[in-house]
Formats: C-alpha cells, sequence, structure tokens
C-alpha cells in the first residue's frame, strides 16, 4: 500500500467526498486489507484529530500526544491484517492510544523516582504525575486557553490512570459507556465507577469553578 | 427522601464536572501530521518501547553500586596518596619495634645498645630524651626513664623503654645466662669469649692451661651454677675455648666444662 495519498486526504480534511462518508470504518479497513491507499488516508483523516485531542487530554502534552498518535496510526498500519471486525474500529484505535498513554505515564514515573523534582513535592501533590514544563510556544493558535482550562488540564492529569482514561474518554470524548467498557477492557459497573469517582475527584480539585457555575 | 436528595445533588455535581469538562477546547493534529506520518511509517515498523527491561530495583542497584564504587576508589585513593602528608601512627611505631626485638630487654647493656636506643629517639625527633642515665657506681641499677618524661612527648616507642628500664651494669644481671643477641650479633660481627663470660657473671683471664676464673659476681648465673674462682673453664656448650675462640651467632650459655682441683666437672646453666 503506498502512502502518497495519506497526505493528500489529510489536507483536505473539510473536503471529504461523500463516497468516503459513506464507507464505514470496517469497509475502510478492509479496502486498505486489499491495498486501497486511500482507504487508509481516510482513516487516518477521521481519527487523527480525536486521538490527538484524546492524548493531549490524557497526557496534558501535545508534542507528546501528537507523537503518540501517529504512533498509534503506525502500529494500525503494520498490524492493519490482524485487524479483526467484531469489534469497532473506534474501540480498536482508542485501545492502543490508551495503552500507549499509559505506557506513556509509566514511563514518566519511572523517571520521576531519578528526578530530584519528586522530592520537593508537597503531600497532596504526591498524585500528580511528572509532568515537566514544556516552554515550546504551541504550534496551533486554538491551543492558547485561558486560566480555567488550563486548572481543568492539570486537574484531570492529576487523576490516576485509572480514573483518567474513562473520564477523559466520556465527557471530552463523548464515548458511551459501552464503548468505553470495551476501549479498557472492564466490565460496565467498574467503568461507571470510575467515571463517578473521577467526577468526584475532579468537582473536589475544581469547587471554584463549580460554584460559579 | 434523603437518599433522593442526595442522589440528586450528587447527579447536579456530576452534570457540573460534565459540563466544565465540555468547556474545554478541542485541538487539532499538527498541519504536518500526515508528512510525519508518511514519513515513520516508511522507516518501517515502530520501535519496540516495550522491549526487554531490567527491573527498575535492579537497575537503580546497579548504578548505585557503580557509584559506591567509584567513590571508593577515589577515597583509597586519596587515603594512599602521597600528597596527604598525615603519616598513621603505626608508622611511627612499627620500624622501632622491628629494630628492636623484644629479647633485647634482657640484655646487658652493650655500647652499641645504647647507640640503638639513641638511634631510636633520634629518629622520632626527641634530643632531649636521647641521652639515657650511665651507671653510677657498679651494683646499681640504672633507673628507669620516667614515663611522665616520655608521655609528654608521646614518641620514645615501648620497646626502648623496656630495654633502658632492664639495663644492669656488668656482673650484677640476675638474667645474665639468658644471653640474648646484642648489637654484633644483630650486626653478625663476633663476640669474645670475655664477654660471653662476663655476661655469666665470671671474670676470667688466660693463664696456664686454659681461661682462670679470676672472680664470680655476687647472685649471678655462675655463682648459682657453682662457678668458683680458681675454675678453669675448658668449654662453654661444649665448644673448646681459646685466646681466639668468638661467637658470632645468637648465642645462650647452657654449660660450662671446668677444670677444679683436677678433676672435670660440668655446670649447667
Amino acid at each position: 500500500m503506498s502512502l502518497d495519498n495519506i497526505g493528500s486526504v489529510g489536507a483536505e480534511d473539510s473536503k471529504t467526498t461523500v463516497a468516503d462518508e459513506k464507507l464505514s470504518d470496517h469497509e475502510l479497513i478492509e479496502a486498505a486489507k486489499n491495498g486501497d491507499e486511500d482507504a487508509f488516508a481516510e482513516i487516518v483523516a477521521r481519527y487523527r484529530n480525536q486521538i490527538t485531542n484524546f492524548l493531549y487530554r490524557f497526557l496534558n502534552d501535545y508534542e507528546e500526544a501528537v507523537d503518540l498518535a501517529q504512533e498509534t496510526f503506525v502500529r494500525v498500519y503494520f498490524a492493519i491484517e490482524r485487524y479483526h471486525t467484531q469489534f469497532a474500529f473506534s474501540t480498536y484505535i482508542y485501545r492502543i492510544a490508551t495503552n500507549l498513554a499509559i505506557s506513556e505515564i509509566r514511563r514518566r514515573k519511572r523517571r520521576r523516582v531519578l528526578s530530584l523534582t519528586g522530592l520537593f513535592q508537597s503531600g497532596e501533590d504526591s498524585d500528580v504525575e511528572f509532568q515537566p514544563v514544556d516552554n515550546r510556544s504551541l504550534p496551533d493558535a486554538d491551543l492558547i486557553e485561558d486560566e480555567q482550562s488550563r486548572t481543568i488540564a492539570k486537574a484531570i492529569a492529576a487523576l490516576p490512570e485509572k480514573y483518567r482514561v474513562p473520564i477523559v474518554l466520556r465527557d471530552i470524548e463523548g464515548k458511551s459507556y459501552d464503548e468505553i467498557a470495551e476501549i479498557m477492557d472492564l466490565g460496565l459497573g467498574t467503568t461507571k465507577s470510575r467515571i463517578s469517582r473521577a467526577r468526584g475527584l475532579l468537582k473536589e480539585k475544581l469547587g471554584q469553578y463549580l460554584k460559579s457555575s | 427522601m434523603k437518599d433522593e436528595a442526595f442522589t440528586n445533588i450528587s447527579h447536579d455535581g456530576d452534570d457540573q464536572v460534565r459540563q466544565l469538562l465540555g468547556t474545554l477546547p478541542r485541538v487539532a493534529a499538527p498541519s504536518d501530521f500526515d508528512f510525519r506520518l508518511r514519513s515513520r511509517i516508511a522507516k518501517g515498523r515502530p520501535a519496540q518501547r516495550s522491549g526487554f527491561r531490567l527491573p527498575a530495583a535492579v537497575t537503580y542497584a546497579m548504578g548505585l553500586g557503580v557509584v559506591l564504587v567509584v567513590f571508593g576508589l577515589i577515597g583509597a585513593a586519596w587515603m594512599y596518596s602521597g600528597t596527604t602528608g598525615a603519616v598513621p601512627a603505626v608508622a611511627t611505631s612499627s620500624p622501632v619495634s622491628a629494630a628492636v626485638p623484644e629479647r633485647v630487654e634482657q640484655v646487658e647493656v652493650p655500647v652499641q645498645m645504647n647507640r640503638a636506643v639513641q638511634n631510636v629517639e633520634i629518629a622520632a625527633k626527641r634530643p632531649e630524651t636521647v641521652a639515657l642515665p650511665k651507671p653510677t657506681r657498679a651494683g646499681t641499677a640504672i633507673a628507669a626513664p620516667s614515663p611522665e618524661n616520655n608521655s609528654s612527648t608521646g614518641i620514645l616507642p615501648d620497646a626502648a623503654l623496656k630495654t633502658a628500664r632492664s639495663i644492669y651494669p656488668k656482673g650484677i644481671n640476675p638474667n645474665a645466662g639468658n644471653i640474648a643477641p646484642d648489637a654484633n650479633v644483630a650486626l653478625g660481627r663476633p663476640i669474645e669469649t670475655k664477654e660471653v663470660l662476663s655476661r655469666l657473671g665470671i671474670h676470667a683471664a688466660f693463664s696456664g692451661g686454659g681461661l682462670r676464673v679470676q672472680s664470680v659476681a655476687a647472685g649471678s648465673s655462675a655463682e648459682k651454677g657453682g662457678m668458683k674462682a680458681g675454675d678453669i673453664i675448658q668449654a662453654i656448650n661444649g665448644d673448646p675455648v681459646t685466646v681466639r675462640s668468638s661467637f658470632t651467632d645468637r648465642f645462650s650459655a647452657k654449660s660450662l666444662r671446668v677444670v677444679r682441683e683436677g678433676q672435670t666437672i660440668k655446670i649447667n646453666f
């Protein structure tokens, strides 16, 4: 399968043809398996922003989110022959992205053990993941967020990963409970419980905005 | 009723959180996303991030071990380097104890031993403690150097002190029978027969057919062994004595063969 069409389709994200919109994810995957270059390009165009946004809200690091989003598509590309259509493709690609993000979080934890910054963290920040300051300018002007957005993002980033994944999928990506349960490979009850617990933790951290709203 | 109210409050809080999270702006992939993705796919399969890794504890233990080894080597190099200037305390005493054997304390003071003691003290850079008091009169033991004088210096070695305490004039050393090597022995020089006999408390001279005893020191080993003036010494430890006899090795007097009133007798110590 040639890669030349990935960019061209992505560049014309807003000009997706009606024929492409009619094709389901499974049909595009099947076409990609048969060597249809445009089909994989369409898959990338459909999910690149979703996956990037999900990873950004999970990691609170844009460059890392973009890197892992690309890694997600690379893995889909090289494992496309093994993909089975009994699962929704969105579930499949979100599960890959989630696993990559969790691996990244755990790698950050290992690095934090040796980091001197851990010595100066207060007790209340013990659950906060190691988030090195990213002084690079953001490439997209849309990423300039106000203080409230930054506070919310920090509160999400401070959640344990088992709560962070479902709350981001549910309240930011708008996934259903069933989809989230499949992505996380959990029971429905456990998924709901974790989402509820995540909201409770966020209420404690974001009380000032909840009262004013 | 209370539970229902609590549920409503709780759900209200959840809704507020959901609405708050919904206000977050969505981010889009960068414009070069597809270009970079194409480039990564062209490079081949993704790198295995989750390849073989040592457990974190092992990794940290190895790092800690390396740090300890490095600091250990640095510390050892610092301790044994010649630039420290500090000489360990054991270095000041060990050469002295090697030069002055323990048995020297039993030796009647020869001139060479005084020199040895002086050398020790000179080496210790304490000239005021070098001079040992000389015997003032025969039959009186020389007072040992007072520990107070030496404790102030803290330098005079114990071996030298022991040697000084056991100085006796010739002929009255009660331990004269336990002849120990003196400086000549240590240096391999010969010791004359008269010198050997004097340590036993015997004053003798060659006359007639042998070495005739002229006097025996009171309380000496020779007197205790039964030596008398007029005895003629023929052999020491079975070795015949002549004018030219000498003893060059570590020597210990065990027996003398003497002629007394025409009879040959053996005196053991």
